[in-house]
């Protein structure tokens, strides 16, 4: 049956590819992770004992306690069967260190949107605005503008965002106190529809999202030319020219259009790895999101945060891709018939 | 090395980033001759050498820091051993990946599948969360354990591109003549295929070493530096965590960000120009 439906057989490859990725992934995280020669069970209540300067009454049955609340009984097999069986069939990640007896899944829900509200909206602007500065550039590739524009991105696109959120805090936040730089919001205003609470929560994310904004615009802008000037050697381009189509139309309908396909392509990817590498720049400006979570967690070990934020991000970054190669055979043609014909 | 040559005519990004790479080079090479005379013969990661928070004078020109170091010798002994984390690492990381690639391109079949898969693995696994992991367990954190960790999680996207190259040129007419002439698989890949993947390494090489670079600076900001030596990015933790500014001690903060970008953008180029030698599209010779 598979061999007389290429697209079914296409399909079923990519989820198993998938399913088996993801474990694979998650395997290899949660055994670096537990292998690691620490114990912060122990360590947490030899501290309890330093600070009371005495010895915790039954520390070990408070040690064996813990352990197993955070499921950290017995053998690394052990552990791992537990941990998978509580994920998939009790959809449970298990109690936090950092903020016992908070589960991870409602940790992880209170900082999800923050992060998911300041990245995606930096990675969307930005690619709305690469692929229209990109275009421009790609266009007038000639011109000097372009040119010196190109060079910026290039030098740009390279820097990791961190190194120009450390600037833009010291000078814009730090020195001229134009901006804020530290949380999401002003604690004074409860969290609500409120217009304080909104003015306050964009203010906030001004600095962050610019330091974001402005490397990946550049390879947005970099992409975009690139796969512009590709276009315009086409024939058809030639020929929409040579009919007196409006430069603009041009631009618009031919040559953007045939851009977007691996534009959004990427944008879908982009959007998946939203979770993963910006940790630093929620660190640095103390925003509320998965990242300083993360970074919370690991100076603790906290292993039950560190994994489910972890697997989160897999997940994530897989399921974008999975969608990629699902939605390309029924939006480009050309795609299917590769498959058909394979 | 023709395509060395031929990108340095070529290409005015590839001039650009060789030149600017090797005077920071110089810079760190020439760099104990000029913090010697400052500091004298002790090592320049030693607390206490002069009074803490020093304004800018003849004797220190960038001011000293709060441990009562001199800036400048914390930068310039920053910028060698962040250069060579970075090289080191970045060694390593090609070096592997170069083996897994050539290993999983040259003989296909179940071998590849399998390396392919673990190497995508590895990809999608968050790196960062690791490596912290790793360097907040390292007990004697030095400049070689520091590039191995860094290399442990790069080497995938160098045996990628070097696997996706050797499987196009294995199929190439020259590789098959070799083949048929009956030549040993390792001949065939020192004296056919290696050669002909000179840029592709030089290119893998660069990534692996601004990904190193970068994820040093990543460890060293949240103070995850190495401990007997001083990098750059310990000198941008210490700047935040000082308030330099408030104290005018800028060049803590903005030499070392200003070397990095330039290290970046310079192999940032370097990069570009052999991507135009190996796609000539990229030169800006079609259209109007």
């Amino acid at each position: 049956m598979l061999k007389r439906h290429p697209l079914l057989a296409y399909y079923l490859r990519k989820f198993a590819a998938y399913l088996f990725t993801i474990w694979g992934a998650f395997t290899i995280t949660f055994f670096v992770f537990r292998m690691l020669p620490v114990n912060p069970i122990d360590s947490w209540v030899k501290a309890l004992e330093r600070q009371y300067a005495a010895k915790v009454e039954g520390g070990g049955e408070m040690v064996n306690y813990y352990k197993e609340q955070f499921g950290l009984n017995g053998t690394l097999p052990e552990q791992y069967v537990r941990y998978l069986y509580n994920v998939l069939i009790k959809q449970d990640l298990g109690p936090s260190f950092i903020n016992f007896p908070t589960k991870v899944q409602d940790l992880i829900a209170q900082r999800l949107p923050w992060t998911v509200a300041l990245l995606g909206t930096s990675v969307v602007l930005s690619w709305v605005l690469g692929l229209i500065v990109g275009m421009l550039a790609g266009w007038f590739r000639e011109s000097r503008i372009s040119g010196a524009l190109t060079n910026v991105a290039i030098s740009l696109s390279q820097i990791p965002p961190y190194l120009i959120a450390v600037f833009l805090v010291l000078f814009l936040g730090y020195q001229l106190r134009a901006l804020p730089y530290r949380g999401a919001w002003d604690a004074q205003y409860p969290i609500g529809f409120t217009w304080d609470f909104i003015r306050s929560a964009l203010t906030h994310a001004i600095l962050p999202a610019m330091s974001i904004v402005l490397v990946s615009v550049a390879g947005w802008i970099l992409s975009t030319r690139s796969l512009i000037i590709t276009i315009l050697g086409e024939d058809y381009l030639t020929y929409a020219e040579a009919k007196g189509l409006k430069t603009w139309d041009i631009m618009r309908r031919y040559a953007l259009r045939n851009a977007m396909l691996p534009q959004a392509t990427a944008l879908a990817l982009t959007l998946g790895a939203v979770m993963n590498g910006t940790l630093l720049i929620e660190i640095l400006f103390v925003y509320p999101g998965i990242g300083e979570l993360l970074s919370r967690s690991i100076q603790l070990f906290d292993f039950n945060t560190i994994t489910g934020v972890v697997l989160l991000s897999i997940v994530s970054v897989m399921t974008a891709s999975l969608l990629v190669d699902l939605a390309l055979p029924l939006i480009d043609p050309r795609i299917r018939t590769s498959i058909q014909a394979a | 090395m023709r395509f060395l040559s031929s990108s340095w005519k070529n290409s005015g990004k590839f001039r650009f980033g060789v030149v600017t790479l090797a005077i920071i080079l110089l810079i760190a090479i020439i760099a104990p001759f000029i913090y010697r005379p400052i500091i004298g013969n002790v090592s320049p990661a030693r607390p206490g050498t002069f009074r803490t928070w020093e304004p800018p004078s003849a004797r220190n020109p960038f001011g000293t820091d709060g441990h009562g170091r001199d800036i400048l010798t914390d930068f310039l002994a920053g910028l060698q051993s962040t250069l060579a984390i970075g090289f080191i690492a970045g060694f390593m990381a090609t070096s592997f990946g170069v083996v897994v690639g050539f290993v999983a391109g040259y003989r296909g079949g179940r071998v590849d599948t399998a390396l392919t898969t673990f190497a995508n693995m590895l990809l999608v696994i968050p790196s960062y969360p690791i490596l912290v992991g790793l360097t907040l367990v390292t007990p004697q954190k030095t400049l070689l354990s520091m590039a191995f960790i860094l290399a442990l999680f790069s080497w995938p996207f160098a045996a990628r591109t070097i696997r996706a190259q050797v499987l196009s040129m294995r199929e190439q007419p020259y590789v098959e003549l070799a083949k048929v002439s009956k030549q040993r698989d390792l001949a065939i890949i020192f004296t056919e295929i290696l050669p002909n993947l000179m840029p592709y390494l030089l290119m893998g090489f660069a990534f692996s070493t601004v990904g190193a670079m970068v994820g040093e600076v990543g460890l060293a900001v949240i103070g995850l530096g190495p401990s007997d030596i001083i990098t750059l990015g310990m000198m941008i933790n210490y700047a935040q965590g000082w308030s330099s500014f408030t104290r005018g001690l800028y060049g803590l903060l903005l030499a070392p960000i200003g070397a990095l970008i330039l290290i970046f953008v310079a192999i940032t180029m370097i990069n570009r120009g052999l991507e135009e030698y190996l796609n000539p599209r990229l030169q800006n010779v079609t259209g109007k």
